[in-house]
């Protein structure tokens, strides 16, 4: 009841800043895409029908469509076949070497690039990446973050002096080039990349969450349940991780705001995904190629980066008024 | 003041002694067969069998792999007490003196770039920390916020294609720190030409940090012009002017002072990427490239020393925080 | 003529809950050389009225919106009004011709400047000089506020006062420049009951000795009864009581002052066995005043008359006014 009406104050507040709400729209917005990326951008149509069957091959390539060329079929009249596409019928890797580098045009809307792949097919799927080395990467990185934050905050000693250490030398390492460092040991894919930037960037939450715990360990409600004989597993999940969480999900937004930049720079430097995946970072780097002949290509993913980084942290920054109104400057 | 300093190089033993422990957690890491590091490299540097097995053999013995954890660690650290990190894979070179190469030209352009910020951003802060919600600081908070977002290396190559290149505008050269000819120049004529190198780089090294400091200052103005000695000032007589660029400035540069070290890790991570997109021969694009082949001994190396400027620079932003503070002397911190 | 004649002064603070009248037309007169006490509860209004003086009231939220502030600024022309100067003019008077002390010697000294340079800004930009005539009457202002060994102290900083010597600090700046008029907030509030003796004796000595004027403003009548020739008692912005001290002390007229009185712990009497009174309630909501009386919700002898229309300041005895339609006792 208490933790329902917080959350409402809570909600009630961020509404007042009109930025931060446009800025959760466009996250929101960002994550439809990238779950139904293969209903949005997509070269093998939503259903068919033929010879008598009916098909999903955008879901599922059954055999007895696969080796079917859908746009070549699509451009014959034939009957007894049914079609619908997805507004975008290219998917990320539809190779149409006839239309290399093409500026916008309808067909296109973000042009094409060097190998004739659409612009807009590829930064479609390319927030599949963004999306979730945003989100796992930052969940590792809380999860980290508030276990040894927990353990230096609460039980302190020398826990907390090797914690804390530990904390300040991490804080030293330039942490892009870490995270390549590691990544040239361990071979970059998009589950290392995940799991490096996890393990590089949970610093701040551990800051914060020993912060929290240190100056809620001695307030009364934590001093009267340890009296009453609570163990410290009850105080720590029931009383002081709740105090400490929403201050944690304001670092977290920003968290993933820099995660998803981290990302796009390794992808830019050929580091990141493999470059079958599409990754915006990725598609920046080939626009890199051809910035001679055709600079606008760089305009699209560069602007889908920035948007999104942009609105995390935007939302962050609109979290962090409305959960303390206080710090508003 | 001397004493103050020994006993904060001695505190900063047990991080320095983490920083290795950390240097060689990673190097723990390295793949232990051929057919694993090419499998992982997509590279064209390792295609051959015969190159991945020559690394994976002299990193083999260059940190004792093959023995013990201690005995290795302990090799480790023998080096590095010496700045011993081996030789480059790639071109035999002692990793410490093609690190030697590179750094000045980091260095310049990451100090360069920590005063541009500093100089820029507490007057920007405290200018828009004068009139707090007014259209002016709204305006300022968001341009820096979109600013703050930018990725670098997009703007980079922005920057390039409209300022540098010939495509558009042709200021700016686009590549390297100095021209080829440059060392036939003068003293003079060889800054100048190294500074119209740096024109960009500076500026997308920049913007990021200025925003973050930007942001950070005006919150500390608002802060100090909070105070009663504020008051005090302006009943004095003082004009405005005065009251703020004296009386608050000095107070609200405090806490900006020690953000200097902190500043100095996300610049150097920045550089890996501008100095590969604007080909500079600093540590960032030997960084990379070591990364891209991968060079393990200058690669360990550049993550070892990086750590070790930070840890140098949070020990100068201290020494400035206890001349600029009189609060605080070096007796009492110590 | 009167060195400063204040006629219907109004400041008032515009807040999101509402207007605040934190002074709302308030008139009185300061002769050459005079102590003037102000006293009532914190929130009475009293600091803003003198911080208005100067016109230094926080703005936003505050503004002064109406009144006059005439002063005699030559000995033979006609008086100014300061609400009329510009900022530059109203610069030459701060600190010249009305300087102020703060309640908080503490916060009010700049922690990063030396005692010297605090001091030797005022002299500098008000009388001039070269750099050493400048510390020479620095120091001598420090002598003067009984800080020993002035020449030393002028080097120090204020982190490396006392408290009462911060305040004498205060007070030298303040007096550096041999002001027609101190303000006098709160002087000895923060300060050990010994030292505050201390300086209300330096103040009324420094007042002697230059003939200045004093408006010293205090929630404390002990210390107007010490130092002032003339009191002012205010409530919710406004005057309520105004007389000679002695005449005040033995005769209050309105039942606020009655109670501010009856507050005063006893001198000589064993703590705890005299009962003090205390007068109920708080100082209305400055917001939505009443209609009728201000003091009206915490008056003793309320009538039906007083929630109808408020009284009128009135001299019910020779130089003794009271704004109150039952007067005495």
């Amino acid at each position: 009841m208490q933790e329902q009406s917080y959350i409402s104050i809570v909600w009630r507040q961020f509404k007042k800043g009109r930025l931060a709400v446009a800025s959760l729209a466009v996250v929101a917005a960002l994550f439809v895409i990238a779950i139904f990326a293969p209903f949005i951008a997509n070269d093998r149509p939503l259903v068919m029908r033929y010879k008598g069957g009916t098909y999903f091959p955008a879901l599922h390539l059954s055999k007895d469509v696969r080796d079917i060329d859908f746009r070549a079929l699509a451009g014959k009249n034939s009957d007894g076949i049914f079609m619908l596409f997805a507004p975008i019928p290219y998917g990320p890797n539809t190779y149409d070497l006839s239309r290399i580098l093409d500026g916008p045009s309808r067909e296109h809307l973000f042009g094409t690039d060097g190998e004739g792949r659409d612009v807009l097919a590829e930064l479609i799927w390319g927030s599949r990446v963004s999306v979730s080395v945003g989100f796992v990467a930052v969940g590792i990185a809380v999860l980290i973050g508030i276990i040894l934050g927990v353990i230096a905050g609460y039980y302190g000693g020398a826990a907390d002096l090797v914690i804390s250490r530990l904390i300040e030398v991490m804080m030293c390492f330039p942490t892009f080039f870490l995270i390549l460092a590691v990544l040239a040991f361990i071979g970059p894919s998009i589950y290392n990349i995940m799991v490096v930037i996890g393990f590089t960037s949970w610093t701040g939450t551990a800051r914060l969450v020993r912060g929290e715990c240190l100056k809620y360990r001695s307030r009364e409600f934590i001093v009267a349940a340890k009296v009453a004989g609570a163990k410290d597993r009850r105080i720590i999940f029931r009383h002081l991780l709740p105090n400490a969480l929403s201050p944690v999900l304001v670092v977290a937004t920003f968290g993933v705001a820099s995660a998803i930049l981290v990302e796009a720079s390794l992808s830019f430097l050929g580091f990141g995904v493999p470059p079958t995946t599409a990754s915006w970072g990725s598609v920046l780097s080939q626009a890199q190629d051809f910035m001679d002949v055709a600079w606008w290509l760089t305009l699209a993913p560069g602007f889908a980066i920035f948007l999104t980084v942009t609105a995390y942290n935007l939302l962050g920054e609109g979290l962090r008024d409305a959960i303390d109104p206080n710090l508003k400057t | 003041m001397v004493t103050y300093l020994l006993k904060r190089i001695l505190l900063m033993v047990p991080t320095l002694f983490g920083i290795t422990l950390i240097t060689f957690f990673v190097i723990q890491l390295a793949p232990g067969d051929p057919a694993s590091l090419k499998a992982q490299s997509g590279t064209d540097a390792l295609k051959s069998d015969q190159m991945a097995a020559e690394v994976i053999e002299e990193t083999k013995k260059l940190y004792g792999l093959d023995r013990p954890l201690y005995v290795q660690y302990g090799i480790w650290l023998t080096r590095l007490a010496k700045f011993d990190f081996g030789n480059s894979y790639r071109d035999h070179r002692p990793v410490i003196s093609k690190i030697g190469d590179a750094l000045p030209i980091t260095l310049t352009l990451n100090i360069l770039t920590i005063l541009i910020v500093y100089l820029i951003s507490i007057p920007l802060g405290a200018y828009s920390a004068l009139k707090p919600r007014g259209a002016g600081d709204k305006l300022s908070a968001l341009m820096l916020f979109i600013l703050y977002s930018l990725p670098n290396f997009w703007v980079a190559m922005m920057l390039i294609v409209l300022l540098g290149g010939g495509d558009y505008l042709n200021l700016f050269p686009i590549a390297g720190f100095t021209s080829d000819n440059a060392s036939s120049l003068s003293l003079i004529g060889w800054l100048g030409n190294v500074a119209w190198h740096l024109v960009l780089p500076v500026i997308c090294l920049t913007y990021a940090s200025l925003a973050f400091l930007s942001r950070f200052s005006r919150a500390s103005m608002l802060d100090v012009i909070r105070q009663d000695y504020i008051r005090t000032a302006r009943a004095k007589g003082l004009s405005e002017r005065r009251v703020i660029w004296k009386h608050a400035l000095r107070n609200a540069l405090i806490p900006l002072v020690t953000l200097m070290g902190t500043l100095l890790p996300s610049l150097l991570a920045g550089s890996v990427i501008i100095e590969q997109i604007f080909a500079i021969p600093g540590m960032g694009r030997l960084g990379f490239e070591s990364v891209l082949s991968r060079d393990y001994p200058v690669i360990m190396a550049i993550a070892f020393i990086s750590a070790l400027l930070t840890l140098v620079s949070v020990l100068v932003s201290d020494v400035l925080y206890v001349v600029i503070d009189p609060r605080i002397t070096f007796k009492r911190r110590a | 003529m009167a060195l400063l004649q204040v006629e219907n002064l109004k400041t008032h603070f515009f807040t999101d809950a509402g207007v605040v009248k934190a002074v709302d037309g308030v008139s009185f007169a300061l002769d050459k050389g005079e102590t003037l006490g102000v006293v009532g509860e914190s929130g009475c209004g009293k600091t803003m009225m003198a911080l208005s003086l100067l016109r230094l009231v926080p703005d936003p939220p505050g503004r002064i919106v109406g009144g006059r502030m005439l002063y005699q600024l030559t000995q033979t022309g006609g008086p100014v009004d300061l609400l009329l100067l510009n900022s530059r003019q109203m610069q030459d008077i701060r600190g010249k011709r009305l300087a102020m002390i703060f309640q908080e010697p503490m916060t009010s000294l700049n922690p990063v400047f030396t005692i010297g340079n605090q001091i030797g800004e005022a002299i500098e930009l008000h009388i001039g000089g070269t750099k050493r005539e400048v510390k020479e009457r620095a120091i001598e202002t420090l002598g003067l506020v009984g800080i020993a060994s002035p020449e030393r102290r002028v080097n120090d900083y204020p982190h490396q006062l006392s408290g009462g010597q911060r305040q004498r600090a205060m007070i030298a700046m303040a007096l550096s420049c041999r002001p027609d008029v101190l303000i006098a907030d709160e002087p000895t509030t923060a300060l050990d009951v010994t030292i505050q003796a201390q300086i209300l004796e330096l103040i009324a000595g420094l007042q002697k000795k230059f003939g200045m004027a004093v408006i010293l403003v205090t929630h404390d009548f002990g210390v107007i009864a010490q130092v002032t020739r003339r009191v002012i008692v205010m409530y919710a912005g406004r005057f309520v009581e105004e007389g000679l001290t002695e005449d005040v002390f033995a005769n209050p007229l309105h039942p606020y002052t009655q109670g501010l009185l009856k507050a005063i712990p006893p001198l000589r009497k064993a703590p705890g066995k005299a009962k003090l009174a205390t007068i109920s309630g708080t100082v209305p909501n400055l917001i939505n005043l009443p209609r009728g009386c201000t003091f009206q919700d915490r008056c003793p002898k309320v009538q039906p008359r007083c929630r109808i229309e408020e009284p009128q300041l009135e001299e019910k005895e020779k130089a003794h006014a009271v704004r109150c339609y039952f007067p005495g006792r």
